[in-house]
């Protein structure tokens, strides 16, 4: 979540001429990368003819990190690193235990990390990898320079997975043209080739996650009607349920036998796609076991997940007040629409054949093709696509105040007004969630921050008028005004599970200068070197404004300082970014007060540039 | 919902300001200015006019919502009337008539415990609000904003009994 007026001022996709633009389907299990160009639509392949580029990253302990095919083999390859995106600390706690994945347990708050050997990395870092890696594979097949790219998520990807998204684009060196729904890009797709007009349903089935949309295509115009699904539902979970059977029919594995144990287990499942029987080997706890394993046992372990899929997708269809025999064909899209359990149950749904002429891995990432071609080269088709889920703001007793409706077109604005409830009241909080529940512990939590510097008034004079905009890729954008003296504030929005953009800053550098240099050594380095900066200027803000401080809090401060220099002298990076999170953590309230000092002080008769430009000088 | 200083929605579309509309001429002008404003339509120019058009595109939205739905379009005609419905922000109280019928359908629903019963009270109320709209749009018509006024609440109220009704209805049919 950013502020809207931070954007470069511009920034424009034509000055790039020459270098090229592609479609990106990232997914949970595979990737792929797209061209479209006049016309003609392609998905890349490697030398071996492949087109599906196996979502897996392996870093290892000489540097070099491994993407795709190459590091499957590989022991500790992270997997399925999309069902990480946007998530915070507190999320994965629920589903810690089930992730083959060492989430590092030093970091309390903010958006998850992974332990890899020595170094500690965000999702957003390891799908960048994917992201390079596919760049390079388009690159190789145009002869040219790729620098920009549609990336599509799942329609229900919320905010923060959406900027993780982003975020991740940039670090691989690629300008996201826009965020499209898979679903939308797969109707897209399908319905130019086909022609089709009318009402159409797009399920999509993955590897991690679930979509269904209802979309009306007419005249070169696709608008999604409404669209729900599930970010945590897709062929991962089939997976594990015929993991676990195999593990009650023989016992509790190894912990080194687990990831072969998945990766039978998915080639049990692939195999009967297609067939009735499979005969294979698997080995428990040092034990080899010969097994058979038939469609119908399969059925019953994936049908409670099937049967999901099923009722969201009724759900959606009757939010949307599209009645079942408008509905003129559904499109099936993903690996695990190939299950004919999945074909049944939606045929029974829909009371219709699903329709057979789409490839259902390809359609996602040909549709984002097509998109980045209309972006850049102008084109006659439109897209209107809406917002998942409903946003709010958190009112009285913790209840959540819905703002912008799920389903509702963007780009969307909402403009609301708060006013102060007590005399010379000079700042507020604002709380903004996403989701469909009614309390705020029920929602996702976005942001929360405060309006500060409200000119002092008596109680409900002032005025605020915060105004909420989703952009055309479902991402919210927020500005505040104070209406009654017309002072403009710029709000910093921490994203709760994103990445600040000083992190990304210094991930890019750290990526180009990966490959040469020693990376544990210089990070090590730098490390220290922002351990120093955070110390001097923390203890400079000290020297200025002592008379904020609370003897409590300087002293606080003060020890967090020592345990930090000490660490400094040690050589574990971990920790001295550890400890310079908590420095930051105490702080933060002081830091505060003196940001609403700099406001008071020079909100009278300034302009807001000059309000920057004091704090500017104040913090450095 | 309503932006303040804004244009008129009906203007906006081009379209009579009237209860009654033509739908197919509603979308097709919603598209029209969508091709003309949608941010993907503006991608090469310059950063000023890109976030003006996206504004606009966000006001398209806004204005098709409304005038789309119904209620919505009832209570932004009243709007524009210098009625607002809404009791706390000043607006027409609900009468006691619909106070009673609201209680009473609540009771009905809350009794109603099997999947078909809900259903059948459903279908019941989506007829009444079939009936409120011919209603409202007859008042309109006649110019008897009074009686469309006491109309909308009558469908604010059917709309929200509705979602109350069909939430039940998808408990019933997860559990």
């Amino acid at each position: 979540m950013k502020l809207l007026d931070i954007h470069e001022p511009g920034e424009s996709p034509l000055p790039h001429e020459g270098a090229a633009s592609v479609g990106i389907d990232l997914g949970t299990t595979n990737s792929l990368v797209a061209i479209s160009n006049n016309g003609v639509r392609e998905v890349v392949c490697d030398d071996n003819g492949n087109s599906l580029f196996a979502s897996v990253v392996a870093y290892k302990k000489n540097g070099e990190v491994l993407v795709g095919s190459k590091a499957l083999q590989e022991a500790g390859a992270i997997r399925s690193i999309k069902r990480l995106m946007g998530r915070g600390v507190e999320d994965i706690k629920k589903i810690a235990g089930e992730l083959p994945y060492a989430i590092d347990k030093k970091i309390k708050t903010g958006m998850v990390h992974i332990k890899v050997g020595e170094r500690s990395l965000t999702p957003v870092e390891i799908s960048a990898e994917i992201l390079k890696e596919l760049k390079k594979r388009a690159e190789a097949a145009l002869e040219n320079e790729v620098d920009r790219a549609v990336i599509t998520v799942p329609a229900y990807f919320d905010d923060a997975a959406r900027t993780a998204t982003k975020d991740a684009a940039k670090l691989a060196g690629l300008e996201v043209l826009r965020l499209v729904n898979e679903p939308t890009a797969a109707a897209l797709a399908y319905g130019l080739d086909n022609a089709s007009e009318g009402i159409y349903a797009v399920y999509d089935l993955g590897g991690g996650t679930f979509d269904i949309s209802l979309l009306k295509m007419e005249k070169g115009v696709f608008q999604v009607l409404a669209t729900g699904g599930d970010v945590a539902l897709g062929g991962d979970d089939f997976d594990h349920e015929i993991a676990e059977y195999f593990i009650k029919k023989y016992g509790k594995p190894e912990s080194s036998e687990i990831s072969a144990l998945l990766a039978e287990s998915r080639k049990a499942k692939e195999f009967l796609t297609e067939h009735e029987n499979w005969q294979g080997k698997i080995k428990i706890a040092g034990k080899e076991h010969k097994y058979e394993l038939n469609i119908e046992t399969l059925n019953d372990l994936v049908t409670p997940y099937i049967e999901r899929t099923i009722l969201i997708s009724k759900n959606v269809i009757e939010d949307s007040g599209v009645d079942l025999k408008e509905i003129k064909g559904v499109v099936l899209v993903g690996g695990s629409t190939r299950l004919n359990l999945v074909k049944k149950q939606v045929k029974e749904l829909l009371g219709r054949e699903p329709l057979s002429d789409v490839d259902p891995d390809k359609v996602v990432a040909i549709g984002a093709a097509i998109q980045a071609e209309a972006l850049t080269q102008g084109s006659d088709t439109l897209l209107l696509d809406v917002t998942p889920l409903s946003l709010g703001i958190e009112t009285m007793g913790g209840i959540v105040e819905t703002l912008i409706a799920r389903n509702t077109p963007i780009p969307f604005s909402h403009s609301q007004k708060f006013t102060t409830y007590a005399d010379g009241q000079t700042a507020m909080k604002i709380h903004v969630l996403q989701g469909e529940r009614e309390m705020v512990d029920q929602c996702r939590s976005l942001a929360e921050f405060e309006l500060t510097g409200i000119p002092s008034m008596p109680s409900g004079t002032a005025i605020i008028e915060v105004t909420f905009t989703i952009d055309a890729d479902g991402l919210l954008t927020v500005s505040a005004r104070e209406t009654k003296t017309g002072h403009e504030q710029k709000i910093e929005v921490k994203p709760s599970y994103g990445l600040p953009p000083e992190k990304i800053e210094t991930m890019l550098k750290e990526s180009m200068e990966h490959a040469k240099e020693d990376i544990l050594r210089k990070l090590l380095a730098q490390s220290k070197i922002d351990a120093n900066i955070a110390i001097n200027s923390v203890k400079s803000a000290m020297k200025k404004d002592f008379h904020l401080l609370e003897e409590r809090e300087k002293a606080a401060i003060e020890k967090q300082i020592d345990v930090l220099q000490k660490k400094i002298e040690g050589n574990d990076r971990d920790s001295i970014d550890y400890e310079v999170t908590i420095l930051e953590k105490f702080y933060s309230p002081f830091a505060e007060k003196r940001v609403n000092k700099a406001f008071c002080s020079s909100l009278q008769g300034v302009n807001i540039g000059q309000i920057e430009k004091n704090l500017r000088k104040q913090n450095s | 919902m309503i932006i303040e200083n804004q244009e008129n929605y009906f203007d906006l579309f081009g379209i009579a300001s009237s209860f009654i509309i033509d739908e197919k001429m509603l979308e097709k002008k919603y598209f029209e200015l969508q091709k003309q404003y949608h941010p993907d339509r503006l991608m090469g120019k310059d950063y000023e006019e890109r976030i003006t058009a996206l504004y606009k595109a966000a006001i398209i939205n806004d204005a098709y919502k409304i005038l789309k739905d119904p209620l919505n379009r009832s209570e932004y005609i009243l709007f524009l009337n210098g009625k607002l419905i809404n009791a706390e922000a000043g607006g027409k109280n609900p009468s006691q008539e619909l106070l009673m019928e609201a209680l009473d359908s609540r009771e009905e629903l809350a009794e109603a415990e099997t999947l078909e019963k809900i259903k059948n009270l459903e279908g019941k109320t989506i007829e009444e609000k079939k009936q409120c709209i011919e209603e409202l749009s007859n008042s309109f018509s006649e110019g008897n904003l009074e009686k469309a006024e006491d109309l909308t609440l009558r469908l604010k109220y059917l709309e929200k009994f509705l979602t109350e009704i069909k939430t039940k209805k998808q408990n019933y049919e997860t559990s």
